[in-house]
C-alpha cells in the first residue's frame, strides 16, 4: 500500500542544494530524462532526475540507499526500489519531479531492487523474497488502486533479483540469482555451497513456467542477476561468480526462445579485468549492442548480441550505471566516484559530460533513461 | 567489494577521462612501489596466514584423536575432554576466519569447516537426519553430504544440543557420526596447509609471484588487497552478522537465538580472537603488517597511532563484556558494553574504509558489494 509522503516534500525543500530547472524545460528537451540513484558527498542518499547533459531535474532524499526503476509505460511514473532488502518502493511523479508516496512490502516479504510494470501500465510486478519460506516471488500491485498488493507469483528458484517483459507484454523474464539471503543477516549469502541460478520465463497472469534456462552443473555458483531485452526477444544476461577466486569463467550471456544460452568471454584479459563481477546491463537504442558493467574491475564492455563478439570496453572508476544514448551504439555511463561519461561501443571511446552536478554524485548500481 | 582504481590487466585506460572523474589525480597515482607490497605479502603469509593455518590443521587432528579416543570408551565421561578440544579447534578458526582466500576455498572447503550463518535450526536438523537414517556413514560420503554436517556447528550441536555424545540410547551411533565429521575436519584443514605448498596450483607462488599470466593476482597490489578486504570483511563480519543482529534495535527486541556458537556459549571469544586476529594482520604477527605500508607511504602520520588506538580501545571494550552475549544483550548494563563495542568496532571499520585504503592506495567501491 502506498503511504503519502507529500509532507516530507515540503520539509527537503529547503536542504536541496542545487536549483531545480523549471519543469518546461524539461518539456523542451524532449522528455529526455535519466534517472539513477546517489550517495552525495556526505554519504545522504538520494535518487536524482537529470537531462543528457547533466542539468539536474529533481534530487529527492531517500530513506536508505536506493537501486533499480520501474517506469511506467506513459512515462508519468517511476517507481524506485530500495536496494535489497528492500522495505520501500518509491513511487515518483516525474511531471513534478516529486515523490507520491512509498509502496511497503508485506512484513514476511522484502524487495529484491527490480521491477516492470504491465505494457498497459495497470499491473506492476516487483521480486521479493519469500524468506521464511525460503523461495523468490514476484509480488503484483494494482497501479491504480494506490499500489495494491493483488497477488503474488513463483518466480521459479532462489534469489530472483532482475526482472523484464518480453514482447508479447505476457512473459515475464527473471533472473533468479539463487542465493538464498535473509532480513536477520542482511546481504549474507545463505547457501552458495548448493545455489541453482536460473533464468526463468513465466506467464504473467498465472505465473505458470514457460521455460527455465539453467547453466551447466559446474557453473552453479555463477549468479544470474541482471537481464536486458534486445531486439527479437534476444535475452542479454549479467553474471557475478561466487566461486573460488581464481576461476576463469564467462559472466555474460544471451538466450533467445527455445534455443541453448550463448555465454560469451570476449578477450581473456578483459575477462580477468571484469574481477568475476557484474552490476548492470542494458541494450542501446538499436536493441542490437549491449553494455555490461563491473564495477570491482572499473570496466564496461559492449557486446554484439547478433554474433556474441565483444566489440570494445571502456574503463570507468566503480562504473556500474548504464543506461541507452541518444544514437545506436551510445551508452551514458555513470561512476560511483562521480561523474557520467558518454560511451561509444563501437571504439570504448568515452567523454566525461560536463556538469558539476554530475560529478557530485557517487553514482549507484542502475541508471535509466525515462524517454516515453 | 573492494577494488584498486587502476587494473594494470586492462589495457588503454582512458587516464584522462578517470583523473576528470576522480577529480584529485594524486590518489590514482600508484604512490606506493611494487616491492613495498611485496614484502609485506611475502611477510603476512609467512607470520601470519600459514602459522594460522598450520594450528588450525593441528587443533582439528587434536580433536578427530580426542574423538577417537573417547568413542573407545565411554563418550558420556568424556565429554569435557570433548568440549575442550571442540573450543581449541574454535579458537584456531576464529585465528583465520577473516581470511577469505587461498586454498581454503576450494571444494568449499570454507564452508564445509564452517556454515555460519544459518537459517535457524538446519545444522541440527541435518545432523538429526543423518542419526536416523539406517546407514552410518563413511567419510567419503560425508564429504558430498549437506555442508551443514560436515564442520564445527555439527560438532558443536553434538556436544551440546539435544542430542549429543552425551546419552541416551544411540550415542554409540552418534559417536561415530562424530568421528566421522572431524576426521573429515582434519582432512580439510591439512589440505590447506599443503595446498598453499603445492596442489594443482601453488597457492604460495601464485600469490607471492603475480602477474598477467596469474589467474589470481594480477600485481603485488592485488595480492595485497586480497589481505585487506580479509582486514575490512573481518571487521563488518563482527559488526554486521555478530553483534547487530544479535543486539537488535532495544532491550526488548535484542535475538539471542541469532548469537553465534550460542549452544557453546562462546560468542564473545569468538569476537575477541577475531579482533586479535585482525589486529595481528594489521601489525604484522611478528613481521611487518598493513601498517606498515600506511607509516611507510602516508603522508597523515595520525593514521597509524589512531589505528593502534582504536584496535587497543576495541579490544579493552571486548575482554571487560564477561557475560555470555546471549545474555548481556537482554541485561540494560552490559548491553550499553556490547553498544559500546558494536560502535567501536563501527568506527574502525569506517576508519580502515576511508583512510586506510587510500593510505594503500587501494579503495571501497561504492557498486562492488556483493550481489547488487
Amino acid at each position: 500500500m502506498l503511504t503519502s509522503r507529500r509532507a516530507l516534500l515540503g520539509m527537503m525543500a529547503g536542504g536541496l542544494s542545487w536549483s531545480l530547472l523549471p519543469l518546461s524545460l524539461r518539456a523542451d528537451a524532449g522528455r529526455r530524462l535519466y534517472l539513477s540513484a546517489r550517495a552525495t558527498e556526505q554519504g545522504e542518499f538520494r535518487v536524482s532526475g537529470f537531462t543528457p547533459s547533466g542539468e539536474p531535474l529533481f534530487d529527492l532524499p531517500l530513506p536508505a540507499r536506493g537501486h533499480s526503476f520501474a517506469l511506467h509505460p506513459g512515462g508519468r511514473d517511476v517507481v524506485h526500489f530500495a536496494r535489497r532488502p528492500g522495505s520501500f518502493a518509491r513511487v515518483i511523479d516525474l511531471e513534478r519531479g516529486a515523490v507520491v508516496g512509498d509502496i511497503v512490502p508485506r512484513e514476511d516479504r522484502r524487495f529484491y531492487g527490480h521491477g516492470v510494470f504491465d505494457a498497459a501500465g495497470r499491473l506492476l510486478y516487483a521480486t521479493e523474497n519469500d524468506f521464511e519460506g525460503e523461495r523468490g516471488v514476484v509480488g503484483v500491485y494494482d497501479a491504480q488502486d494506490s499500489y495494491r498488493r493483488v497477488g503474488e507469483l513463483s518466480s521459479h528458484g532462489a534469489g530472483p533479483h532482475d526482472i523484464k517483459m518480453l514482447s508479447d507484454g505476457e512473459t515475464l523474464v527473471v533472473a533468479n540469482g539463487g542465493i538464498l539471503t535473509h532480513p536477520d543477516f542482511p546481504r549474507i549469502k545463505l547457501n552458495v555451497p548448493t545455489m541453482k541460478p536460473s533464468l526463468v520465463y513465466l506467464n504473467r497472469r498465472d505465473g505458470r513456467l514457460r521455460k527455465k534456462v539453467r547453466l551447466a552443473p559446474a557453473l552453479h555458483q555463477l549468479s544470474i542477476r541482471h537481464i536486458a531485452v534486445g531486439r527479437g526477444d534476444t535475452v542479454a544476461f549479467a553474471m557475478q561468480y561466487v566461486g573460488p577466486a581464481g576461476n576463469l569463467v564467462p559472466l555474460v550471456g544471451t538466450h533467445r526462445g527455445d534455443r541453448e544460452p550463448q555465454l560469451l568471454a570476449g578477450p581473456e584479459y578483459v575477462l580477468r579485468g571484469m574481477k568475476q563481477y557484474c552490476g548492470s546491463t542494458v541494450f542501446d537504442v538499436s536493441r542490437r549492442v549491449f553494455a555490461v558493467s563491473s564495477p570491482r574491475g572499473n570496466v564496461y564492455t559492449f557486446w554484439d548480441a547478433g554474433t556474441g563478439n565483444q566489440l570494445s570496453h571502456a574503463t570507468v572508476p566503480d562504473g556500474s550505471g548504464i543506461a541507452p544514448g541518444t544514437g545506436p551504439g551510445l551508452f551514458l555511463a555513470s561512476s560511483g566516484g562521480g561523474g557520467v561519461v558518454v560511451v561509444d561501443a563501437r571504439s570504448g571511446k568515452s567523454r566525461p559530460i560536463a556538469s558539476a552536478f554530475l560529478d557530485g554524485g557517487r553514482w549507484d548500481n542502475h541508471m535509466i533513461n525515462a524517454e516515453a | 567489494m573492494i577494488r584498486r582504481f587502476i587494473d594494470s590487466t586492462l589495457r588503454g585506460v582512458t587516464v584522462f577521462c578517470l583523473l576528470l572523474l576522480l577529480g584529485s589525480p594524486a590518489r590514482a597515482v600508484d604512490a606506493i612501489p611494487s616491492e613495498a607490497y611485496a614484502r609485506v605479502n611475502d611477510a603476512l603469509l609467512l607470520n601470519h596466514v600459514m602459522p594460522r593455518y598450520r594450528l588450525l590443521a593441528r587443533e582439528t587432528r587434536g580433536l578427530s584423536d580426542a574423538v577417537a579416543e573417547a568413542c573407545a570408551g565411554s563418550p558420556a565421561d568424556n565429554i569435557d575432554v570433548l568440549r575442550e578440544s571442540y573450543h581449541a579447534t574454535m579458537d584456531a578458526w576464529m585465528g583465520v576466519q577473516h581470511l577469505g582466500f587461498g586454498p581454503v576455498e576450494l571444494f568449499m572447503r570454507s564452508y564445509r569447516l564452517y556454515f555460519w550463518p544459518q537459517s535457524r535450526g538446519k545444522v541440527g536438523k541435518a545432523v538429526d537426519e543423518l542419526l536416523e537414517s539406517p546407514e552410518a556413514l563413511s567419510g567419503a560420503e560425508l564429504a558430498d553430504a549437506s555442508v551443514a554436517v560436515q564442520g564445527l556447528p555439527a560438532v558443536e550441536y553434538m556436544l551440546y544440543g539435544r542430542n549429543s555424545v552425551r546419552g541416551g540410547d544411540s550415542a554409540s551411533r552418534r559417536c561415530t557420526l562424530l568421528a566421522v565429521i572431524t576426521r573429515n575436519m582434519r582432512d580439510m584443514a591439512a589440505a590447506v596447509v599443503s595446498d598453499w605448498r603445492g596442489g594443482d596450483v601453488n597457492h604460495e607462488a601464485s600469490f607471492l609471484q603475480p602477474g598477467p599470466d596469474n589467474t589470481y593476482y594480477s600485481s603485488h597490489a592485488d595480492a595485497t588487497l586480497a589481505l585487506f578486504r580479509s582486514f575490512h570483511d573481518g571487521l563488518q563480519l563482527i559488526a554486521d552478522v555478530k553483534l547487530k543482529p544479535v543486539l537488535g534495535d532495544s532491550v526488548d527486541t535484542a535475538r539471542p537465538a541469532l548469537a553465534e556458537s550460542r549452544r557453546s556459549e562462546r560468542a564473545m571469544r569468538n569476537i575477541v580472537l577475531n579482533l586479535e586476529a585482525l589486529e595481528a594482520l594489521y601489525l604484522g604477527d611478528g613481521g611487518p603488517g598493513l601498517s606498515e605500508l600506511v607509516v611507510a607511504h602516508e603522508r597523515d602520520k595520525a593514521l597509524d597511532p589512531l589505528m593502534r588506538k582504536a584496535f587497543r580501545l576495541t579490544l579493552e571494550t571486548a575482554r571487560s563484556i564477561d557475560t555470555p552475549l546471549t545474555s548481556a544483550v537482554s541485561d540494560k548494563t552490559s548491553r550499553a558494553q556490547v553498544e559500546k563495542l558494536l560502535t567501536r568496532v563501527l568506527a574502525l571499520k569506517q576508519i580502515v574504509k576511508s583512510r586506510v585504503a587510500p593510505a594503500l592506495s587501494l579503495t571501497v567501491g561504492f557498486n562492488a558489494m556483493d550481489g547488487d
